[in-house]
């Protein structure tokens, strides 16, 4: 079953557009990192996701074809919006009330449970509880409805490392323990790279390369070499990003085929992190996977 | 309905304010003219013969100008732009502002139910709250008023019909719908509330000025004063007011002097004259 389904899906806001032509599949039991730099779309397909949003072309479902924002979808969909917006002025007790009354199915003892062990006070008033605070709770409030799939916009962005060291054990657990799916957003690769199994990357609102994580790292690689044969090696190998220094030459290129390297090139293991940055340097360039891909466009090198 | 309790405690706390105050205000209202009133009742100045007329032409005097009767109903036919504008305004626009949208739109009841129980639950509490005011000023205050003051009238009177007790609900609920339309596509609360204060304040003057109309369809009646003697102002008022035929409206009713010509009772160009008939126009 695929979490979510995207076919030729697009967002405009005012003549500004915000997803384009977004067609993806996300296979259930992964760990997902959805990634790319600020205004890349990545809010907006989230939204999309748990029905905030309406695609103006194009269709999204969720859990095996459940369209998505449905009530049904909904009640299986847990969402954490960025900044974890929570009622300031009533306490976390009341909260958790508020949030067992909007759902049909909500552990609460779960919930305070998790709160419990964070030593978060029930009677404190959520304004007053700190950035970390406020992401567990809003964290332990969407575990408790115990979803089929949590999804996550930039959860780590306001918190200091031990706080987000803190809510990706949460989650890492939740995913041991539940065996959900979880989409999580950020811009910051690092951040994801521990925990996550699955990549999209997002650029000027579409979508520029999925797949596993193991398999794209296995299927790119930094090559260097004399600049002499750098059209030679270039012909062979999809390249992602090329720097020319002098009379070396460097690529980052995806290999889908083995081939012969030409005297003085060498292959380097890629990591995520330099991935990220060659395809976001190159939004031109694309790398995505099954029925739907799209061959790489080499014009960008 | 306790998310809802939850949620909008400002809402609901905006709701009781205003009912207290307005229920203060007419507390104490109506017991400044208890006494007036007392002593009219006592003096007989509802019946055809008065046991004591100067009572009642003092008490008549003086209830013709009451200064607190009219920012009274001023504010109680505000109270349905202050529900709209502080109530139904915010509902939606300050979730969206404060993105806790993201929160409540996103839960397993969806956002079509969590609104509407929303909104059902808030409704249901400012039902019985503009009922009550409708009812406390509209017939418990205005009384006095509509017994001594000829002026004050009918409950079909413009003016006097938005503040019955059940006008007051149904301009109050239809203020909460259109507030809450405004700030959903507004989407900013302090803008909503402006909006809605805008257009709620609109309708709230056309129904004033012209609902009555919509009961303006049945016959014109006319009634004979009986003239007793009485003044008020500079025109002769009779001791009692003349009824239309039974189980009809009063819709709005003047003066007619000799000849039947129309006298106004402010404009006092007419002079001293005697009034000869009240005319009303009375719908069925």
């Amino acid at each position: 079953m695929n979490v979510v389904e995207s076919f030729g899906l697009g967002v405009s806001y005012r003549g500004t557009t915000a997803l384009r032509d977004c067609t993806l599949t996300i296979p259930e039991g992964h760990i997902v990192a959805l990634v790319g730099s600020n205004g890349a779309g990545k809010t907006t397909l989230l939204h999309c996701a748990v029905g905030l949003v309406a695609p103006t072309t194009g269709e999204i479902s969720v859990l095996g074809g459940i369209e998505a924002g449905s009530p049904e979808a909904l009640q299986r969909v847990a969402f954490v919006a960025q900044e974890t917006p929570l009622y300031r002025h009533i306490s976390v007790r009341a909260m958790l009330t508020v949030a067992a009354n909007l759902n049909q199915h909500f552990d609460r003892n779960l919930a305070e449970e998790r709160l419990a062990n964070l030593e978060i006070p029930l009677e404190r008033r959520i304004g007053r509880l700190s950035g970390g605070q406020q992401a567990q709770l809003a964290l332990a409030l969407a575990l408790a409805r115990r979803p089929d799939l949590l999804v996550l916009d930039e959860p780590l962005a306001r918190l200091d490392p031990l706080a987000r060291h803190e809510v990706m054990a949460v989650v890492m657990s939740a995913v041991a323990e539940e065996g959900l799916s979880v989409i999580l957003s950020s811009h910051v690769v690092s951040e994801l790279e521990r925990v996550a199994d699955y990549l999209i990357l997002m650029s000027h609102g579409r979508v520029q390369m999925v797949g596993m994580i193991d398999e794209l790292l296995a299927k790119h690689a930094v090559l260097s070499g004399p600049t002499d044969d750098a059209e030679r090696v270039a012909d062979l190998f999809t390249v992602v990003q090329s720097q020319h220094a002098g009379r070396q030459s460097q690529f980052v290129a995806r290999i889908d085929a083995p081939a012969e390297f030409p005297k003085g090139w060498v292959a380097e293991n890629i990591s995520l992190d330099e991935l990220v940055l060659a395809y976001l340097r190159e939004p031109s360039a694309s790398a995505l996977s099954g029925p739907l891909a799209v061959s790489a466009n080499r014009a960008g090198r | 309905m306790r998310v809802a309790l939850l949620q909008h405690r400002a809402a609901l706390i905006t709701i009781f304010v205003a009912f207290v105050v307005l229920v203060i205000a007419i507390v104490i209202g109506r017991d400044a003219v208890s006494a007036s009133y007392a002593s009219y009742l006592a003096a007989g100045c509802t019946l055809a013969h008065p046991t004591n007329l100067g009572v009642c032409v003092n008490t008549s005097n003086k209830f013709a100008d009451i200064p607190s009767f009219t920012p009274l109903v001023i504010a109680l036919r505000l109270f349905p732009a202050v529900i709209g504008a502080f109530v139904g305004a915010p509902l939606v626009a300050r979730e969206i502002e404060s993105g806790t949208h993201r929160f409540a739109w996103t839960q397993g009841v969806g956002r079509t139910r969590a609104l509407l129980v929303t909104l059902a639950t808030l409704a249901l509490i400012v039902t019985p709250v503009a009922v009550m005011l409708g009812f406390l000023l509209g017939s418990w205050y205005i009384h006095p008023y509509s017994v001594i003051n000829i002026a004050v009238g009918s409950h079909w009177q413009s003016g006097l019909f938005t503040t019955t007790w059940w006008m007051t609900p149904v301009l109050t609920l239809l203020s909460l719908a259109i507030g809450t339309l405004v700030g959903t596509l507004v989407k900013r609360t302090v803008a909503s509330i402006a909006v809605t204060a805008i257009i709620v304040g609109g309708v709230l003057v056309v129904a004033g000025q012209y609902i009555q109309r919509i009961f303006d369809v049945g016959a014109v009646a006319s009634s004979r004063f009986l003239i007793n003697g009485m003044h008020s102002g500079p025109i002769d008022l009779s001791a009692s007011q003349g009824q239309g035929p039974a189980g009809s409206w009063l819709v709005r009713g003047w003066y007619t002097g000799p000849w039947r010509a129309r006298v106004e009772q402010q404009s006092g160009k007419h002079g001293r004259c005697s009034i000869e008939q009240v005319r009303f126009e009375e719908g069925f």
